[in-house]
């Protein structure tokens, strides 16, 4: 792993790919949670 | 089990009632902003912050703005977590010059602590750097604990008020839980356990003299730093001899303190709480143990307080205390009897003066059997998942008892502010059930429970079930789940139930034996937490908000009294049943099985 220890620097490719997969999969989440708070206020309005 | 072990765990249980009560009565009087010492001298500093950092504290936020505050918040704190230990290297104070953390580590990690889990795929005297320790790890260990105590101080609002849209304000209930209840009870906490000898420092890493050489087997690494194996694929060992040893330092108690306050659990050094730097003497032992279950317990306390009527918070101690010592006199006795395929063969297990007696496999010989079940016991109640035992090395049924206590949901006292809140939701299908059986229109401290609040109480209990039972499935049919498993088998199964169980439910503990720092498991324990912590939190957050809008219906003919030891009993067996029907099954394959095995004497067969 040490080949990944310089990322978020952009100079390490495979490393700065894996940080991007890692930071798009936690956004992902984040804004389907965000969908989630919506969900739940719809579902609270049809009650 | 000996008298002692009987005589330490009701001291245990004694001194933690005994504390609910005062503790609970303060952190009442701090979220409903009256004087209790400390909020009355700090107020002027409380206001800057809120002036500094733009907050309006006046500002009674919807369910849906506090939600989004809660998850913008815990967002930033993710991303900061995650670019220290990829930065580590080139930041200050990196005395070892400890290189990055990778990425999928890293995002487990940065994930482990923002949701209260420090679940820690990684040795922390090895990877972390101190300033990732302390900027990183300690400032979640607040942070992510103050979260679920704010989460919990709104819904326990909701029950208040009546035709509100607000349900407060999460910066105000953060910054209240941080500042007069996490770091004054750390700061207490860390003093003492410092003057008991745990470490606190900024010193490198120290190399000492053994009084006598250790001999050692290690895998041998080829020129480019990879595993030797033989011909079979089996990884090749070497004997090592030294006569040295380097001490790992740190500014360990600052952290133990919180780690154990705040039930986040992630330890400073790699074996957690069985190191001698972060748990030295039996009493830093029993007060780490107390400090594990004291805030959950205490909120208890608080919720009854700050609803007007403190018996409904003593119920709900009781039910959760009468579990919690229910299984604590499973798990004892399970590993002071030992393993009979021992007892075969002539192997001294029983309990005397010069030995603890029992299974001691896996655990040190500072604590003995007791207090290192009772440890794994209140680790698992509480969502704190720190260790002073090896729990892979558990009998089968000393080890299937944490794990069952944390697919109960984390609601036996639990995650601060998290277990006393999933509790509520148990209370909420109690009443509802109940209702289904007696004809009674279902109500809970004046609020009617409808098919709103029953669906937001659905997704709370079915989304860690989910997470737990798919990730286990999904990890035991891929081969790149399977290859982490080095004991195949009836134990193995267990091993991962356990990781999952433990992500699944925001726990971290480890039982150990799996090789999970790879980024199938970095990645599937990862998203195993988000879900469990996120997806919790905004359904308990939208039935605050549902509860805070309905009006308060007054006690009639029709209500069930939920502040009688007969609600209790209901309670307890209404989160038994959804626990063990949903787990259960997967228990009898894995613990159970395994405890068959070992009573007939048979080996476990890979």
């Amino acid at each position: 792993m040490q080949s990944m220890s310089i990322a978020l620097f952009f100079t390490d490719q495979e490393a700065m790919q894996m940080d991007i997969s890692y930071l798009f999969i936690t956004a992902l989440f984040f804004v389907g949670t965000a969908l989630l708070i919506k969900a739940c206020e719809k579902l609270r309005g049809q009650s | 089990m000996t008298g002692q072990s009987f005589l330490q765990i009701t001291l245990y249980v004694v001194v933690l009632i005994a504390l609910a009560k005062p503790l609970g009565a303060y952190m009442a009087r701090i979220y409903q902003d009256e004087p209790a010492g400390l909020n009355s001298w700090l107020a002027g500093f409380e206001n800057c912050l809120y002036r500094w950092s733009g907050v309006d504290a006046k500002q009674d936020m919807r369910w849906t703005q506090y939600a989004l505050a809660s998850l913008v918040f815990n967002l930033l704190g993710l991303l900061v977590v995650y670019a220290l230990q990829r930065w580590q290297a080139f930041l200050p104070l990196n005395p070892q010059k400890l290189p990055a953390i990778s990425p999928d580590s890293a995002f487990n990690t940065a994930v482990s602590f923002a949701s209260n889990t420090n679940w820690q795929g990684y040795s922390g005297e090895v990877t972390m750097s101190y300033l990732t320790q302390m900027l990183g790890l300690t400032v979640q260990n607040f942070v992510s604990a103050a979260s679920g105590m704010a989460v919990l101080v709104a819904l326990t609002r909701s029950f208040i008020r009546r035709n509100s849209n607000g349900i407060g304000n999460f910066w105000v209930d953060m910054t209240r839980s941080t500042l007069y209840i996490l770091l004054p009870l750390s700061l207490v906490l860390a003093v003492v356990l410092v003057g008991q000898g745990v470490v606190q420092n900024f010193k490198p890493y120290q190399t000492v003299t053994l009084t006598e050489a250790v001999s050692y087997e290690q895998a041998k690494l080829d020129a480019d730093g990879k595993a030797v194996t033989d011909a079979a694929g089996k990884p090749v060992t070497e004997t090592i001899k030294t006569q040295e040893q380097t001490l790992a330092l740190g500014p360990a108690a600052s952290q133990v303190a919180i780690k154990q306050l705040g039930t986040n659990g992630g330890g400073f050094f790699n074996v957690n709480s069985a190191h001698p730097f972060e748990n030295p003497t039996p009493l830093s032992n029993f007060l780490e143990m107390l400090a594990i279950l004291l805030i959950p317990a205490a909120l208890c306390y608080t919720f009854g307080v700050m609803i007007g009527d403190t018996r409904q918070g003593w119920v709900i101690l009781a039910a959760m205390t009468l579990i919690f010592t229910a299984l604590v006199f499973v798990a004892v006795p399970a590993e002071q009897s030992g393993n009979p395929a021992l007892t075969a063969l002539n192997v001294d297990q029983i309990a005397s003066d010069k030995q603890a007696g029992g299974n001691m496999e896996g655990k040190e010989t500072r604590f003995g059997i007791a207090n290192s079940a009772l440890w794994a016991v209140a680790t698992t109640a509480a969502s704190n998942g720190s260790v002073n035992a090896m729990h892979d090395s558990f009998t089968p049924i000393g080890g299937l008892v944490p794990m069952f206590l944390m697919q109960l949901g984390e609601v036996i006292y639990g995650g601060v502010g998290s277990g006393l809140y999933g509790m509520i939701v148990f209370a909420i299908v109690a009443v509802f059930l109940a209702g289904l059986m007696i004809g009674r229109t279902p109500e809970y401290l004046g609020k009617k429970i409808e098919a709103f609040e029953m669906k937001m109480a659905a997704i709370i209990i079915l989304v860690p079930p989910l997470v737990v039972l798919g990730g286990t499935a999904l990890a035991l049919i891929l081969d790149v789940g399977k290859v982490s498993v080095f004991n195949p088998g009836t134990h193995g199964f267990s091993e991962v139930l356990y990781a999952f169980s433990s992500a699944g439910n925001n726990n971290g503990s480890a039982f150990g034996g799996l090789s999970a720092n790879v980024p199938f498991y970095n990645l599937m324990l990862g998203l195993a937490m988000l879900f469990s912590r996120y997806w919790l939190m905004i359904p308990v957050l939208a039935l605050a908000g549902s509860l805070a809008n309905k009006k308060i219906v007054p006690v009639g003919l029709g209500t069930l009294p939920t502040h009688t030891p007969l609600f209790a009993v209901l309670l307890i067996v209404t989160v038994i049943m959804v626990g063990a029907l949903t787990f259960v099954p997967a228990l009898a394959l894995g613990p159970i099985v395994e405890h068959l095995q070992m009573t007939q004497h048979t080996q476990v067969q890979p």
